[in-house]
Order: structure tokens, then C-alpha cells, then sequence
């Protein structure tokens, strides 16, 4: 599970981007962070993934304090996570399925392991015919669907995701949602960040609503 | 897979790899150069420094064999030959029969020429002054100490050209470096999201850093060698016998290992700190 114990983070002295969050997230909840731009969203999410630390209070995932680990023990947390984001974040001089198994790669898994996992996860998600193809060969629906695969190759039990249809039209927002959705029947937690009415609407589970830097309604 | 890596690294971000092994090569090629320049005017000079030549002129009714002994005996003197006036005349009447009333009426001098070093002709000129026996004494020395002056100033701007290239290398290597670094800051953005460790991260750049420096500094002392063996060559033919008589000679293997270690290590930290410095991901 997450916990936020009266978190606070300010950029500088004087800005606050979340103030005194108290927050739990349990183990398979889908939940929504929701709000206006700056209401602290992607702060929220990066405590999460340990990209900054909070300035007060405390953040824990799955039992560890994301805010007081190892640089080292941080990467190895990390492996347990799959972070989306609006900009889809793939490199762009590796093709698709070099893309997919980054993670996998990285973390220093057998090469036949590495082809059973990105094989099984690229057909469910309908991206197989694009692995020789390069990030830049495909359109933004597609690159998303590329950086989910990614995000779930290694089997995480969190799912961060930071307005992952921010920059897709309405069809491609439906498929990516139903990806996570996927993920969510698997049983994986996960924490999306939206402001996107359209999804607001189709989504079903938990919401957090943000309203500068506070929790309004959870 | 670390090693695999980092070469490809390598390839994947030429522009600013060349660039390291450019630089790399171009300062160990330039310091090469200058070090073997610096290296054989101090050939030049110890050479011309140490055949200083004193010419002693024995006074009338002195045998100057006797003279020649005298004064080999003196402090700082390298070497000595004499030379009888009227057996060198006679000598060149029966080399050059066809010339002989030349010689007939020309009166040569005997004569004692000293060898010593720069450092010791005034002392020398002092005992030769003391002894007896002799008429005159010629040193001509302005023109070799203006020589070595010249020699001198010439190999300290040598020195000082090497410290220059070297502070300009090591910036021209930061700033190729932190180019590639920049150009890596995605991925190791992503890399870091998708669960690298820092070692993960840093060691094939390390790595790569050894490479380019090595392949930076080989293709330097490659170069050394080939522009060194074809302007020796042609410098020792366009100077005949005058410059082979110095005995000019490549740098000691020693030293150039020095520059290629420095050079890579040069490569390495300006490398490091350039992705210390760029690598500010939060």
C-alpha cells in the first residue's frame, strides 16, 4: 500500500505544491487523482516514484519510506513500478521492442525470459506488429500503448500514471484507458493522474481530488 | 552486457565521441611534438654549451706540445689538440704540390685549441691567463650564449604552449563531454524511471570515457610517429651532416606513456565531471 503521512512539498520557500496530504492507497485500488493544472498532481505522483522528496511528513510504498532510502534501494523500489507519462518518454533510437524491454534489460534478465515476457504482454495489447518499427514510425495513440507495455513488462504491482492522454484524441484515450483498466483487473494498484472529464466520467473507482496543493475530497 | 554497452554508447552518440577522440588526439599528438622539440634543444643546447672552443696562441720560444700538456692538466677542460704552425705548412706544401709558393711565403701560428663547457670558460680563461708561455688567448663565446639564450627562450614557450593546449584540451574535452551528456540526459531519465542503479548508469559511461581516451591517445601517438618519422627524415636531409651530429632522437618511450596516461586520465575526469555535472535529473 501507499501512505502519505502529513505530507508537505514547496518548491522554494514561499510555493507550496501539496500541503499536509494524508493519504492511503490500498493494494489493487484504481484510483484518480484528479484537479486544475497546479493542483499538485504530478507532485503527488513523483513522491510516489521518489523523484523528489517531501519537505515535511512522510511517504511509504509498500512499507519503505520512498523520502529516506538509498539512491541504490530507490532503483530497486522503482522495479516494482510502472511510471506513463504525457510524453510517453521512449528513446528514440531503439526501436519498439527494444523499447518494451528496457526495464527487463536493465534489471539484467535472460534474453529468453526478456522474449517470453514483452512476447506475451505486446500481443495482448495488439503492439507486436510494431516492434521493428521505430517511436518516431507511430502516432501518439501507438507510442502510448508502447510506453504502458513498457510500464507493465516487468509486472509491477504499482501503476503511476502522470496524464497519460494528455496528448491523445478521444479513441486513443479509450484504448489506453482499457489498458489500464486491464492492468487493474490483474489486480495492480494504480494511481492516475487526469483532468481529462471525458475518463473522469468512464472511470469507475477511487477519486482524489486536489485543490492547490490539499486533498478536497478522497 | 556493461562492456557491450558502453560501446555502444560509443556509436549511438558520435558527434560528441569523435569529438572527445579528436581532442584527445590533437593534444597528445601537439604535446608529443613540442615535447620532442623541447627534448632535442636540450640536445642542441648541452651540446653547443658543452664545445666551447678556446684558441691559446704560445709565446715566441714555447714548444706547444709542452703547452698543450700544461694546460690539459687545468680544471674544466673536455678536450685538446695543438697544432704546430711550420709542420701544418709543410703538410700542405706536399697535399697541394701545384700550390707550393702559396705556402712558401704564408706563415701559419702554433697553436693550442681548448674544448670546455660554457660554464667553466671563465675560469679557464682566468688559469690560462696566470700561465706562462702564452701570447694570446681567443675566446669568441658572445655569439654561442646568444644562441643558447635564443635556445633557451625557445623551450620554455614550448613549455608554455604545452600548458596552454593542455588547460584548453581539458576544457575543449569537458565541453565535448557534458554535449554528450546533455544528449544522454533522456535517457538516463528513463533509464532511472525504469529501475537503473546508479552504477548501471555511470560505469558504461565511465567506460566508454577509457575507451575514447585510449583511442584518443593511440590515434595521438600514431600520428607522433608517422609525422615524426617523415619531417625527421626530411629535416636531417635538408641539414646534411649538421643537425645528425647532434645526435637528435625521439622521446623516451617513459614519456610518452606519461602523456598517454595523462591524457587519459585528462579524458576520464573531464568526462566524469561533466556528467556529474549534467546529471541533475530531479
Amino acid at each position: 500500500m501507499i501512505i502519505f503521512d502529513s505530507v508537505t512539498k514547496m518548491y522554494g520557500s514561499r510555493v507550496y505544491a501539496l500541503n499536509d496530504i494524508n493519504l492511503r492507497i490500498d493494494k489493487g485500488d484504481f484510483v484518480f487523482v484528479t484537479g486544475r493544472s497546479g493542483a499538485g498532481k504530478s507532485t503527488l505522483l513523483k513522491l510516489i516514484y521518489g523523484h523528489n522528496k517531501p519537505s515535511s511528513g512522510s511517504v511509504s510504498v509498500g512499507n519503505v519510506d520512498v523520502g529516506s532510502i538509498s539512491s541504490r534501494r530507490l532503483a530497486y523500489l522503482r522495479r516494482q513500478m510502472g511510471i506513463v507519462f504525457q510524453d510517453f518518454k521512449l528513446l528514440w533510437d531503439r526501436n519498439i521492442f527494444d523499447n518494451i524491454t528496457l526495464p527487463l534489460s536493465i534489471w539484467g534478465k535472460r534474453l529468453p525470459d526478456i522474449r517470453r515476457a514483452s512476447e506475451r504482454i505486446m500481443k495482448d495489447f495488439d503492439v507486436w506488429k510494431l516492434k521493428d518499427l521505430m517511436p518516431y514510425q507511430l502516432s501518439g495513440g501507438e507510442q502510448q500503448k508502447v510506453a504502458i507495455c513498457r510500464a507493465m513488462v516487468g509486472e509491477p504491482w504499482i501503476l503511476i500514471a502522470d496524464e497519460p492522454t494528455g496528448n491523445l484524441d478521444p479513441d486513443s484515450t479509450r484504448e489506453v484507458f482499457n489498458m489500464f483498466n486491464f492492468a487493474a483487473q490483474a489486480g495492480t494498484t494504480i494511481v492516475f493522474a487526469t483532468h481529462n472529464e471525458s475518463l473522469i466520467e468512464m472511470h469507475r473507482g477511487r477519486f482524489v481530488k486536489l485543490e492547490k496543493g490539499k486533498v478536497v475530497s478522497s | 552486457m556493461i562492456i557491450r554497452k558502453s560501446f555502444k554508447d560509443i556509436f549511438r552518440h558520435k558527434l560528441s565521441s569523435l569529438l572527445v577522440v579528436k581532442v584527445t588526439a590533437l593534444f597528445v599528438f601537439l604535446s608529443l611534438v613540442f615535447l620532442a622539440a623541447a627534448y632535442n634543444l636540450e640536445i642542441v643546447r648541452k651540446k653547443l654549451a658543452s664545445e666551447v672552443r678556446v684558441t691559446v696562441f704560445p709565446a715566441e720560444g714555447y714548444d706547444v706540445k709542452d703547452l698543450a700538456e700544461k694546460i690539459r692538466k687545468l680544471e674544466g677542460v673536455t678536450g685538446i689538440t695543438h697544432m704546430d704552425g711550420s709542420a701544418a705548412l709543410d703538410l700542405l706544401k706536399k697535399r697541394f704540390p701545384d700550390n707550393e709558393i702559396i705556402f712558401t711565403t704564408a706563415v701559419m701560428p702554433d697553436l693550442v685549441e681548448v674544448r670546455t663547457d660554457i660554464g667553466s670558460v671563465d675560469l679557464l680563461r682566468k688559469m690560462l691567463n696566470k700561465l706562462e708561455g702564452i701570447s694570446d688567448i681567443v675566446v669568441n663565446t658572445s655569439w654561442l650564449g646568444s644562441a643558447i639564450n635564443m635556445l633557451d627562450i625557445f623551450r620554455y614557450g614550448l613549455v608554455v604552449l604545452i600548458v596552454i593546449m593542455f588547460v584548453i584540451s581539458v576544457a575543449l574535452i569537458y565541453y565535448a563531454t557534458r554535449l554528450g551528456a546533455l544528449q544522454r540526459k533522456w535517457e538516463i531519465t528513463i533509464f532511472r524511471l525504469c529501475g537503473a542503479t546508479e552504477w548501471y548508469i555511470r560505469l558504461p559511461y565511465l567506460l566508454s570515457s577509457v575507451v575514447l581516451g585510449v583511442a584518443g591517445a593511440v590515434t595521438g601517438v600514431l600520428l607522433y610517429y608517422f609525422t615524426g618519422v617523415l619531417l625527421g627524415t626530411a629535416v636531417l636531409r635538408f641539414s646534411g651532416q649538421w643537425l645528425s651530429s647532434f645526435d637528435l632522437s625521439a622521446l623516451p618511450v617513459y614519456v610518452i606513456l606519461i602523456v598517454l596516461f595523462v591524457s587519459v586520465m585528462i579524458g576520464m575526469i573531464g568526462n566524469y565531471t561533466a556528467f556529474l555535472k549534467t546529471d541533475n535529473t530531479e
